[in-house]
């Protein structure tokens, strides 16, 4: 029997502007057999999360939208069901796993759904215990999800979709977020477990290989069966960027062709402190002995979820004080303040970056401040970005594409010549493609790119320096 | 703040009485205040609350709830006393009657249950945790869905203010010139966009509900547990008596 | 073909959010007061609602978002009376304001005396009502109660402008708001 059983679907979100929108599925077709494990790969703009949600069922309930064609569950329309009434049949597990909590503690997050399909309480407990144990949650029972670092959140979120157990689970870019040790485990689980899998993922990862039935790719919103995947779906990905761009270039070129002012930052003996607020018995520290970074330098900081990355930049750009620790730009002593006009931050969810109507206005928002830039200079210079970074002047930030707000977050730094850009987690939930295309135009002007990730192998080719996180300690590896 | 609770961890008296008991405790405390009682009464009332508390969260909560009522009742304090003008005389200036004996009770009267009130309140938040005190709710007969409601808001507001801090944050890396902080001026686009990023989660939140089974029309069961109904009842009988006690011995009428 | 079943778990979702958004707001500036302890920017996010939702998603998120707030800041004593005023001030403001989803959607402007009408009615609800409640249920005397009634007039009614204001930014921002109006 067919598990899942599309036919010739057609999709389109609801404008509620004047411009049309695009269909994001045209004919889609799709047919997953039960106890099937797929892999569908697609750039990130492509209707993953669309995808996903419409076969839980879960889209057009909440989001007004023109659907077509049929979707089928063991033979089943959908329509026929209330999302509510497909919890053992399909579960969803979003890209985004804040958009999918419900309660104050990591506990009652397990608990739940069973709470709601009528488990007797012993049994809960025994499910709540074994899933946070599967999963090395045990330690945060009581503690809220959003004190938890995305990797332990996603583990959350993993842990419940085990637990539940539906035929079918859908996982929207589940490997994101995840350390190697749980990627590894995920993809265990997904070899061992006899429920049919369907992956939705931007990136081939190699924990996939040797993992699934069929791996398809989706484009232009249909299903294909592209078996050349690997030149665009993995690392290979940063050979075009590698042949045509200043990034191949060495440090020195980099260096000797800056657009910028040469400026040089530094860090000693820095200490930090964090506490969870809902439990203050886990705490965090974090060392660094010494961190340097120059102007035309790519580095790169990698450790695993939660090892202090983002706390570290949070300092680096002023807007979080140390402990104790001394920060100096060109060998002199700096503060809070001017860090914040020399150090951009790209955030990983660029919503928190993004706040004005039209594109337009975002890009030219920084630029206003700034004094000797007549109106006609700011436009030029806003037009030449949004050409720089494929966006539309009059487009509505935050309709757009998770790829194209990302592009639109890059390009309002882009026009504010930092000196210093950190990118947190740029490759997450991003094509290689469109992850290396941000570095490569972010670097033009020669400033310092410091790349946040957890992936190994993310930007190794082009990266000068890396600093490990590992066991509260920061170090340049050689 | 990323965790919305005053609750404080502790392992005081209070902590181990029921929910339940507590929030009725906190109902009886309310009407107590107003009944036609002797001075004497809230005074009793209110060395007990400030006792309890001492013994249940410590000196440093204790005087923090004082230092944030004080204001108000040195206003009462200053204002009240002077508008009852007949009784005993205690303060007389030139010839002018300042203050008499009723109107300094009166006022003092005011000020106590205002600080009843104010410790009743804050000692049952701070030694309840926010899921304790909403099985309370619901054991009171509050719909499921009301709980929930409450529940999903406490879900809800770390997110937000997060998305606040951090929306603001990115406007401080956005300035050109470390000199110019406006402040005011970037409050408004703050709003909008921590609006914006607020009113995203309203579709993915209702997704999250159906998906994890909200709808369904099966009886839902407990994951947590208050006491036994036997300690319940026994706490609330003893609060009752307590109650009926102060009544009894401070009663007007 | 689109769809419209009962939606019990949008209308939760959109409840609970803006009840949380109105906590956010009151919570988030603090300017201390001899009587309520803080002036904040409650009623702006309750006027927010007001011209964008329903009248009862106004009442409730106002009510409820304000009472959460003390309770979590420390002034749980507040939290009934300030249910009721706030519940009530998103209430009424919702009513004076009202137009169809449609209207909203546009953009279409509300006459100017309907704003000040809604000005009117929200601060004589909000400062009336703490002035009131406050000095027979907290005891607090009339005389001590008047205290609040300044900041509260202030407060109030710079909510009602700067509320609808702040509808029109977010609705241009964010079209896809359209969509929950009818919840």
């Amino acid at each position: 029997m067919l598990a899942l059983d599309i036919n010739s679907l057609r999709f389109k979100y609801k404008s509620w502007t004047e411009k049309k929108t695009d269909n994001t599925f045209d004919n889609l077709d799709l047919q997953v057999k039960e106890a099937e494990k797929v892999l569908i790969l697609a750039n990130s703009d492509e209707g993953k999360t669309t995808l996903s949600r419409l076969v839980s069922n879960l889209l057009t309930k909440f989001i007004p939208s023109e659907i077509e064609g049929s979707i089928k569950l063991f033979n089943q329309d959908i329509n026929s069901y209330e999302p509510y009434q497909l919890i053992d049949k399909i579960c969803y597990v979003s890209q985004n796993p804040m958009e999918m909590f419900i309660t104050t503690t990591v506990e009652d997050e397990v608990a739940f759904p069973f709470e709601t399909i009528g488990i007797e309480r012993n049994k809960i407990i025994e499910i709540v215990n074994s899933a946070l144990i599967d999963w090395g949650l045990e330690k945060y029972r009581e503690v809220s999800p959003s004190e938890l670092s995305g990797g332990e959140r996603k583990r959350l979120l993993l842990a419940i979709s085990f637990a539940i157990n539906s035929k079918i689970i859908v996982f929207d870019e589940a490997f994101d977020d995840l350390d190697k040790e749980y990627r590894d485990l995920l993809a265990k689980k997904i070899k061992e477990k006899n429920n049919t899998f369907i992956v939705l993922s931007a990136r081939y990862l190699n924990q996939f290989n040797n993992v699934f039935n069929r791996i398809l790719t989706l484009e232009n919103g249909q299903i294909h069966n592209n078996q050349d995947f690997k030149t665009q779906f993995t690392h290979q990905a940063i050979h075009h960027y590698l042949n045509n761009s200043r990034l191949l270039k060495s440090k020195d070129f980099r260096e000797d062709n800056l657009l910028i002012k040469k400026e040089k930052l530094e860090i000693s003996s820095l200490e930090i402190e964090r506490v969870r607020e809902s439990n203050k018995s886990i705490k965090f520290n974090l060392h660094c002995d010494n961190f340097i970074v120059r102007t035309g330098e790519i580095i790169r900081l990698v450790g695993k979820n939660g090892s202090g990355k983002s706390t570290m930049s949070r300092i680096l750009c002023g807007l979080d004080k140390p402990l104790t620790g001394k920060l100096t730009l060109n060998d002199e002593q700096i503060n809070k303040d001017l860090l914040q006009t020399k150090v951009a931050y790209l955030f990983q969810n660029p919503d928190l970056q993004i706040f004005l109507p039209t594109v337009y206005e975002e890009l030219a928002y920084g630029l206003e401040n700034i004094e000797g830039l007549s109106s006609k200079q700011i436009k030029e210079k806003v037009q030449s970005c949004a050409k720089l970074f494929n966006l539309e002047l009059d487009e509505t930030p935050s309709t757009m594409s998770f790829a194209l707000r990302k592009f639109l977050q890059a390009g309002v730094y882009y026009l504010l010549d930092r000196p210093f850009i950190i990118l947190d987690e740029i490759d997450g939930a991003m094509s290689y493609e469109d992850s290396y295309y941000i570095i490569d135009k972010l670097s033009e002007k020669g400033s310092a790119l410091i790349i946040i990730t957890h992936d190994d192998n993310f930007a190794k080719e082009i990266s000068d320096r890396t600093y490990l996180f590992e066991d509260g300690i920061v170090e340049e590896i050689l | 703040m990323s965790s919305a609770t005053i609750f404080f961890e502790g392992k005081g008296f209070l902590y181990r009485v029921d929910a339940r008991a507590k929030v009725i405790a906190l109902l009886i405390a309310c009407v107590f205040v107003f009944l036609p009682i002797y001075f004497s009464g809230i005074l009793t009332l209110s060395i007990l609350l400030v006792s309890l508390s001492f013994y249940s969260v410590g000196i440093k909560n204790t005087t923090n709830i004082l230092k944030a009522i004080l204001p108000m009742i040195i206003l009462v304090i200053i204002f009240s006393p002077f508008y009852e003008r007949s009784g005993t005389p205690l303060l007389i200036y030139k010839d002018n009657l300042i203050l008499t004996y009723e109107g300094l009770i009166h006022s003092l009267t005011l000020s106590l249950r205002f600080f009843s009130i104010t410790f009743a309140c804050s000692l049952l938040f701070l030694t309840t945790k926010m899921n304790a005190f909403i099985l309370a709710l619901q054991s009171f007969f509050v719909p499921y869905k009301t709980c929930l409601t409450i529940s999903l808001v406490f879900r809800t507001i770390p997110t937000i203010f997060d998305a606040f801090n951090q929306i603001s944050d990115s406007h401080s890396l956005r300035r050109s010139n470390q000199l110019k902080k406006k402040r005011l001026k970037n409050l408004f686009p703050t709003l909008t966009s921590a609006l914006v990023v607020s009113l995203k989660t309203i579709p993915s939140l209702a997704m999250a509900l159906e998906s994890r089974g909200y709808g369904l029309k099966t009886k839902r069961t407990n994951y947590h547990m208050l006491s036994s109904y036997k300690y319940f009842i026994f706490q609330t009988i003893a609060i009752i008596f307590l109650f009926m006690v102060l009544l009894l011995t401070f009663k007007k009428f | 073909m689109e769809k419209r079943k009962s939606n019990s778990a949008l209308r939760t979702s959109l409840i609970a959010v803006l009840t949380a958004v109105v906590v956010v707001f009151t919570i988030l500036v603090k300017i201390p007061t001899p009587t309520k302890g803080y002036l904040n920017l409650c009623d702006l996010a309750i006027c927010f609602i007001a011209f964008t939702f329903s009248p009862l998603t106004a009442l409730i998120a106002g009510g409820l978002g304000t009472a959460i707030a003390d309770i979590i800041s420390g002034y749980p004593q507040w939290a009934p009376i300030s249910f009721v005023v706030h519940g009530l001030e998103g209430l009424v403001v919702a009513l004076i304001v009202k137009r169809s989803s449609q209207d909203i959607s546009n953009l279409v402007k509300v006459s100017t005396i309907k704003v000040i009408l809604a000005m009117v009615a929200c601060v004589i609800i909000v400062a009336g009502g703490y002035f009131v409640l406050s000095a027979i249920f907290m005891s607090l005397g009339f005389a001590a109660a008047a205290a609040g009634i300044p900041g509260n007039i202030g407060q109030s009614g710079i909510g009602v402008i700067a509320g609808y204001a702040l509808s029109r930014a977010v609705i241009k921002a964010y079209p896809p708001v359209q969509g929950l109006l009818n919840y």
